[in-house]
């Protein structure tokens, strides 16, 4: 992995970093993929893939508003940096 | 004093029922150690010893006019720092949620408030249960109570050092990969991880969300048989969580005499694997077999292909995961630094300054294999190795009742000793990953030392099998 992917995937990934890290990530990144890069010698051909251990069931609910724990939406909302009657307050986006 | 110290959960239910000790001194004697002792082993991120000794007032208050209370009921217990507590701090050992506040109880918490649990504690992990060592906590490393010089594990070392230093009668963990019985291993305790779906996970902090069960750690196996009733069950909040009453293998083993054990080969010829460790866990082998178990070498072949397909899996999750962490909605905000900045300019600044260097690599390492070009090769076919895993084990439960191997490779390893080569740290969880990936229930004992450190043995069940791991882990202390 080079440090041009590095600077791609941290973009990807919301994150910033700075040049010290950009080399060790590519150093590190690129030795765990080269580990599990071993998998390519397991032939696995016409296996499905699992994506859960558990035994998936449909959840159904009625299409009905339920009641809201107001304190709780409160507390939710609360915990943003910024918000404006009830609404949680964001920076231009563009 | 110390005896109130090294009560089991059950045997401090049986005083506390017969009037003999106090809910109340039982906090007091906890609260009273445990200031000391952590200077020393940096188990807890928070303590609420004050809430504690109100809650206990509470139930000895209760106790008063009735005795029909659960055997949690006024029995402290420490949790670890991704479970919410209403009101109670909820960092997850990570800067990004130093401050942040649970506004509500994760279901784990709401089941042990109805059995007048008394919680004493939050425990200290690595960031984001990121981690087998404790050493990744944005805080503090957390030592090991056998030797401070040594990890207690991880990423539930700080629940499982809080135990071990009797600091807690049990407590509280999350395992993705291992992270309770790993710890519960390097300390010398019991530690379950329980089958995938029998534990509700709402309000505990999402890692890999096909990967994580909520389970305890204990002095002992029957606490843990306690603990896991009281917390098991369906959940509406949950859509992986399965009813109780499913929550049942057919024929759980009733006994070790006549079990048939299984015992994989690959489990005791990994690179890694240290020979008193190796010796101590056949030891262990052996004594079940003088009671009667019927010893079976089988094989579990993609073993070696497990980790590779963890450390692909799970930072996949974990990617999408910790998305939610953007200095919007809560935790650590760079929001109000002002500047000009547009929105993803908080996003970028608030994830870099909060996340720790672990939490950072696994969430490039999941976006890397999920990225165009990449899902193929990496990410399916990580998933696919996963069905061959699952299916190893389908196999191998034709011919056993149960499994029995090592929890980990070698006993508590020295702080500092992994942390400079992060896959020398993946690693260590060859023998606990399988078990995830699968969706199995394991339970990691004690069962002897090696070099005067604790040496965990693991038992596998079929899925549902937490009976009989209960069974034969009872058994085994026995012996």
């Amino acid at each position: 992995m080079d440090k041009k992917t590095i600077h791609h995937i941290a973009k990807l990934s919301n994150l910033r970093v700075s040049d010290e890290e950009l080399s060790s990530f590519a150093h590190e990144l690129s030795s765990i993929l080269a580990y599990v890069s071993e998998l390519n010698t397991v032939d696995i051909a016409g296996t499905e893939a699992t994506g859960h251990a558990g035994e998936q069931t449909n959840v159904f609910r009625g299409d009905e508003p339920s009641a809201q724990d107001l304190e709780l939406v409160a507390a939710l909302v609360n915990a943003a940096p910024d918000r404006d009657d009830g609404y949680v307050k964001v920076k231009a986006i563009l | 004093m110390h005896d109130l110290l090294t009560l089991t959960l059950a045997d401090a239910h049986t005083k506390l029922a017969a009037k003999e000790i106090s809910a109340r001194e039982l906090v007091e004697a906890h609260s009273a150690h445990s200031k000391e002792k952590d200077k020393e082993i940096c188990a807890y991120v928070s303590r609420s010893f004050t809430e504690a000794l109100a809650q206990a007032d509470r139930v000895d208050e209760k106790r008063r006019f009735g005795n029909d209370l659960s055997p949690l009921a006024g029995v402290p217990v420490a949790i670890k720092d991704n479970i919410l507590i209403k009101g109670h701090t909820a960092t997850a050992s990570s800067k990004i949620l130093r401050d942040y506040i649970a506004p509500y109880d994760a279901t784990v918490i709401k089941k042990l408030k109805e059995r007048d649990a008394v919680f004493i504690g939050k425990t200290n992990m690595d960031e984001f249960a990121m981690g087998s060592s404790t050493e990744n906590s944005a805080f503090f490393p957390t030592k090991n109570p056998r030797d401070i010089s040594r990890v207690p594990g991880g990423s539930s070392g700080g629940s499982a050092a809080a135990v071990a230093s009797d600091q807690a009668i049990y407590a509280l963990g999350s395992d993705t990969g291992g992270s309770i019985r790993q710890p519960a291993s390097f300390c010398g305790i019991v530690g379950l991880k329980p089958t995938y779906g029998a534990v509700s996970r709402y309000g505990v902090m999402a890692m890999a969300s096909s990967l994580d069960q909520i389970g305890p750690l204990t002095k002992t196996v029957a606490d843990a048989e306690l603990v896991f009733r009281a917390i098991a069950g369906r959940d509406a909040h949950d859509a992986t969580s399965v009813s109780s009453s499913r929550v049942h293998a057919k024929s759980p083993l009733r006994s070790l005499v006549g079990a048939r054990i299984g015992v994989p080969k690959e489990y005791f010829a990994v690179k890694g694997m240290d020979g008193e460790v190796r010796l101590c866990v056949e030891q262990a082998i052996q004594k079940m077999e003088r009671a009667g178990a019927r010893i079976e070498e089988i094989s579990l072949p993609y073993t070696s292909h497990a980790i590779s397909a963890y450390y692909i899996i799970m930072p996949a999750e974990v990617s999408s995961n910790l998305a939610r962490y953007d200095g919007i909605k809560y935790g650590y905000s760079t929001y109000a630094a002002g500047g000009d900045g547009v929105l993803s300019e908080v996003y970028e600044r608030s994830r870099s300054e909060g996340f720790g260097k672990e939490v950072k690599r696994r969430i490039m390492l999941g976006t890397y294999v999920l990225s165009a070009g990449y899902y193929d090769a990496y990410y399916k076919k990580a998933q696919q190795v996963r069905t061959k895993i699952k299916e190893d084990f389908v196999k191998a439960f034709e011919k056993v009742d149960m499994i029995a191997t090592p929890t980990s490779p070698t006993t508590a390893f020295r702080i500092g000793e992994k942390t400079k080569d992060p896959l020398e740290m993946y690693l260590a969880d060859v023998f606990t990953v399988p078990v995830n990936l699968a969706g199995l229930p394991a339970l990691s004992l004690p069962c002897g030392d090696a070099g005067g450190l604790p040496v965990g043995l693991q038992f596998i069940a079929p899925w549902w099998g937490e009976d009989t791991l209960f069974t034969a882990g009872k058994a085994f202390e026995q012996l």
